[in-house]
């Protein structure tokens, strides 16, 4: 009987809503990778519909085809395609919907953008403000003095 | 095209993991980035650095960096992962103290990931905090000698990767007791393992228990020594070797190999035939021989160092199914091991040869298809 049902429920379809409106139609099983959505199924059983508030359809798409695709391979390759704007944004995704390998794949990507570059760079790539004055910043480049010798130039 | 600082409004334990695949240089320099960042650093329980030491001020100057970044951190969370990779030129000391007293600080924070690379002239003792470490889970060693007096009680409960490269241990029983303190290990590699001392040594009281989950081995072993006894439960193997050292006694049973990958300089038949009896289970075959002598030229020549018996190795008959051979010649050696295999392995699927693409090799392979 147990296993009757777990058959229907994994053929089981459900429809996430991104934030500009537009629906996509996904099996159960991709879903309940989205512990996010896991846990809004959890708390209303009979639900169809699911409203993603927080995730624009164009980076939704890319996150279902992750869920689907994923593995050592497709990973290496994944985050090759995306600018470092599409990379936040898929991060923010992957936070709020609670996908664990996803967010793994992207703190990776984004470490490596960043790697051996200025915090100049970085603030520029991340767009920081920098809320120190430069007295403070003095300060705080003094205590460590080690970690800011030989950095690329940019 | 966002213009929002989008990053900074993800939770800190997300900022801390990007943190944690950058070295901690440029981690620390994050603090400068604005107020939201400057406290994040410490919060990040990977730590890796990665240096070229060339004069004793830079000596003394990274030294202070790891010193005032692990007494800075928060002591309120373990170090997981500790990495250092340093160069020292010849003419600046390695700092052996400063270097042990970090390992053992680490160790003290459960450290799970302890990796240490370190190039000077002389080899670092390696510091015996280690050898107790209940966390520890992969251990990455190169550049140090492992000194006698630590082997009173060796116990790596939750160690499964052990890479070792250019290590140096008095005895090899004291190697043996090192890997009886490993009992979950799943992967083990070794590079460049010496041993001072040559007295034999007698392994059988240790062998049934030894490293019963071992997966995967790496040896290489082109210019030393090494006990292959100890990996004898070893599920697939990967063994770079010199002939110069084959003796008879040297190869144990297999009984869980069923991948091997054999890198040799130099091979002969009765060596191969030794392997191939003592791995019953094997299913696939790799054998490279990566350089040539002209001694090694001619004994695959003459004719009389390869006649293959009748009796065939159990794993022939029953198990292997894939056969790749490098760095193949041509010679008459080569071709009748080619011949012996398509013979009499018969539940065999691939068999590939690689050699330079000379016309001749593949002329003389295609009058061996019809066996």
């Amino acid at each position: 009987m147990a296993e009757e049902k777990s058959q229907a429920s994994s053929s089981k379809m459900l429809t996430l809503k991104a934030s500009d409106g537009v629906l996509f139609e996904v099996e159960l099983n991709i879903a309940k990778e989205m512990k996010t959505v896991q846990a809004y199924i959890d708390d209303c059983e009979d639900i169809e519909t699911i409203p993603i508030p927080n995730v624009l359809g164009k980076h939704l798409a890319i996150v279902i085809e992750y869920i689907k695709k994923t593995n050592e391979e497709y990973d290496a390759e994944f985050e090759k395609q995306w600018n470092m704007d599409d990379l936040q944004l898929l991060l923010l995704a992957a936070n709020y919907l609670n996908i664990s390998g996803l967010q793994e794949c992207l703190c990776k990507a984004i470490a490596k953008r960043i790697e051996n570059k200025s915090p100049e760079y970085v603030r520029k790539v991340f767009n920081i403000e920098n809320d120190h004055s430069p007295e403070e910043e003095a300060k705080l480049r003094k205590e460590y003095k080690w970690a800011f010798e030989g950095v690329d130039k940019d | 095209m966002a213009e929002d600082d989008i990053i900074s409004t993800l939770p800190d334990a997300i900022l801390c993991h990007i943190l944690s695949f950058l070295q901690t240089k440029q981690s620390v320099a994050t603090r400068i980035l604005s107020k939201r960042w400057n406290p994040l650093w410490r919060s990040v329980t990977t730590l890796r650095f990665n240096t070229k030491v060339t004069n004793q001020i830079c000596n003394f100057d990274f030294n202070d960096f790891v010193y005032s970044v692990l007494l800075s951190r928060d002591a309120t969370l373990p170090i997981k992962t500790f990495h250092l990779d340093i160069e020292y030129s010849e003419d600046v000391e390695c700092p052996i103290k400063s270097i042990t007293k970090w390992v053992n600080f680490v160790v003290q924070r459960g450290v799970e990931y302890l990796c240490l690379y370190l190039v000077s002239e002389s080899r670092l003792k390696l510091p015996i905090t280690i050898l107790n470490c209940k966390t520890l889970v992969v251990l990455n060693l190169s550049g140090f000698r492992v000194e006698h007096c630590c082997f009173s009680s060796i116990l790596l409960p939750s160690l499964k990767t052990f890479h070792l490269d250019y290590v140096e241990f008095p005895k090899l029983q004291d190697f043996m007791l090192f890997l009886t303190g490993c009992p979950i290990l799943e992967d083990l590699l070794t590079s460049d393992v010496s041993f001072d001392s040559d007295e034999s040594f007698d392994c059988s009281k240790w062998m049934s228990s030894l490293l019963t989950n071992l997966a995967r081995a790496h040896i290489d072993c082109f210019s030393y020594y090494f006990p292959l006894k100890a990996v004898h439960n070893v599920q697939s193997l990967r063994f770079e070797f010199h002939q110069v050292y084959y003796h008879d006694d040297m190869i144990p049973t297999f009984h869980n190999l069923t991948q091997l990958k054999l890198i040799c300089y130099d091979y002969s038949k009765d060596f191969l035939l030794d392997v191939l009896n003592h791995c019953p289970k094997l299913q696939s075959f790799d054998l490279d021989e990566v350089v040539k002598t002209e001694e090694a030229l001619d004994k695959k020549e003459d004719k009389e160092n390869w006649v293959f018996p009748d009796v065939v190795p159990q794993c022939l008959s029953l198990h292997l199914r894939t056969c790749n051979l490098l760095s193949f010649s041509g010679l008459h050696g080569e071709l009748m091991l080619v011949r012996y295999i398509l013979k009499n392995a018969s539940v065999l699927q691939t068999m590939k040869i690689w050699n330079s693409g000379q016309p001749e090799i593949e002329r003389i392979l295609s009058e061996l298809r019809p066996l």
